[in-house]
């Protein structure tokens, strides 16, 4: 190599300590979105049981579709039509309402592109999800939607500012808006068809109430 | 930079009034140039395992820091905004863009898969910068910037007039520290080498 007379001798642990995000001892940091730099990172490897069988949220997130919304109405993302067992990449244009099944229920828009980089199994190989969009800044923001599943309509909507207020702020508006829009039967109900839409559920399935377990089963 | 690339690309390129919502494509069908996507540019590639790794390298004070390639068959780095870096045998001079870059590597059976992905801010990078760095002492040398807002294709067309000044100029691969003389290096798209960067890109 050109430059191995100048490389740094130390162990590049001893240097730059989380050089690899998606190392082990490093990768549970960013379970939940951690903002690091310019971005913010959400990553997700992928466990499996004895049986080989994909364990936890994230088997949703590969077996069951990604959703958006658009003018036509609700379709299939792109990035989940793609090949199995190919490693892929995708984004999601900002302000775009998209939603995966199973994994958080309620339709996601934010004000920054996301990038999804999907590394799916392997047969000896590990894999994962890497979610990375742009640390919102200003007046950016982070919203949790509800629209109809018969019509499209937008049933409801909360905001969480989290340019000004800080990433960290994210999951606990997730969840507020998740409760209140659960908490009265008016905000499920089609101000336009009456039609009345499924509970809602948060991205952390372990903070699921019955009703929102049974709906995270549902849509 | 590629707007449009030859790989299944799962959208349509067609002129549209409509709202493109999403987009996404195979890391192993990638036509090798830089893309434009959304706010994000984004470089993809691969290597198959009888042939030689690409290996990401930075350049910190103490020297150059390689990224272990293929130590662990999955792998996300981050390149901080400001810090050098450069790709052996993908591109033979160091880049600094004012925002950060990831480098993802995954393996799958004998085929290694490259990401770089960078910006994701508007207008990100703003300024890149090409510069060299000495094999004998480290020093960095030879740098020169570009501003060039949202236009990363500029910056590849810039680096490369300097990659072709640098092996043309042997006063400029001269390291004003040691006076070590830096091979000549080669650009970014292996398509553009002349014979002496194709050389110089089989040696790195």
């Amino acid at each position: 190599m050109l430059y191995a007379d100048v490389y740094v001798k130390d162990p590049i642990e001893k240097v730059v300590e989380d050089w690899d995000f998606l190392n082990e001892r490093i990768v549970a940091n960013f379970s939940a979105f951690r903002p690091v730099g310019d971005q913010v990172y959400g990553l997700h490897p992928l466990k499996f049981d004895a049986n080989g069988h994909m364990k936890g949220p994230l088997q949703m997130a590969f077996c069951r579709r990604t959703l958006e919304l658009g003018p036509h109405g609700i379709r299939e993302q792109m990035r989940s039509q793609q090949l199995p067992n190919s490693p892929a990449i995708g984004i999601a244009f900002a302000g775009t309402p998209h939603h995966v099944e199973g994994l958080f229920g309620y339709w996601h828009i934010n004000d920054k592109d996301e990038v999804y980089v999907a590394s799916p199994p392997g047969a000896n190989d590990p894999s994962c999800l890497v979610i990375v969009m742009p640390h919102p800044k200003g007046n950016e923001t982070d919203r949790f939607a509800w629209y109809c599943e018969r019509c499209t309509n937008m049933v409801f909507m909360r905001e969480c500012v989290t340019g000004r207020d800080g990433f960290a702020r994210f999951w606990p508006a997730e969840r507020a808006a998740v409760r209140e829009y659960n908490s009265d039967l008016k905000n499920r109900t089609c101000w336009n068809c009456g039609h009345v839409n499924p509970f809602g559920y948060v991205a952390m399935a372990h903070f699921d109430r019955p009703e929102e377990r049974a709906a995270r089963m549902q849509w | 930079m590629s707007e449009k690339s030859e790989q299944p690309e799962t959208q349509g390129t067609h002129l549209s009034a409509e709202p493109i919502l999403s987009t996404g494509f195979l890391l192993g069908h990638s036509d090798g140039r830089w893309q434009q996507r959304g706010q994000y540019i984004i470089w993809s590639g691969k290597r198959e395992a009888s042939e030689p790794a690409y290996v990401m390298h930075e350049w910190i004070e103490r020297g150059v820091l390689p990224i272990p390639s293929r130590r662990q068959p999955i792998l996300l780095h981050r390149v901080p905004a400001g810090r050098p870096y450069h790709v052996a045998r993908l591109f033979g001079f160091w880049i600094v863009n004012d925002c950060d870059t990831l480098w993802f590597e995954t393996t799958r059976g004998d085929t290694t898969y490259y990401t770089l992905i960078t910006g994701g801010v508007s207008d990100r990078p703003s300024t890149s910068s090409c510069l060299w760095v000495c094999p004998k002492c480290a020093a960095r040398f030879a740098e020169q910037s570009l501003r060039a807002p949202g236009q990363y294709d500029r910056f590849l067309h810039f680096a490369l007039e300097r990659v072709r000044a640098f092996n043309a100029d042997q006063a400029l691969r001269t390291c004003p520290r040691c006076a070590a003389v830096h091979p000549p290096v080669y650009g970014f798209y292996e398509s553009s080498d002349t014979p002496e960067e194709r050389a110089a890109r089989a040696a790195a």
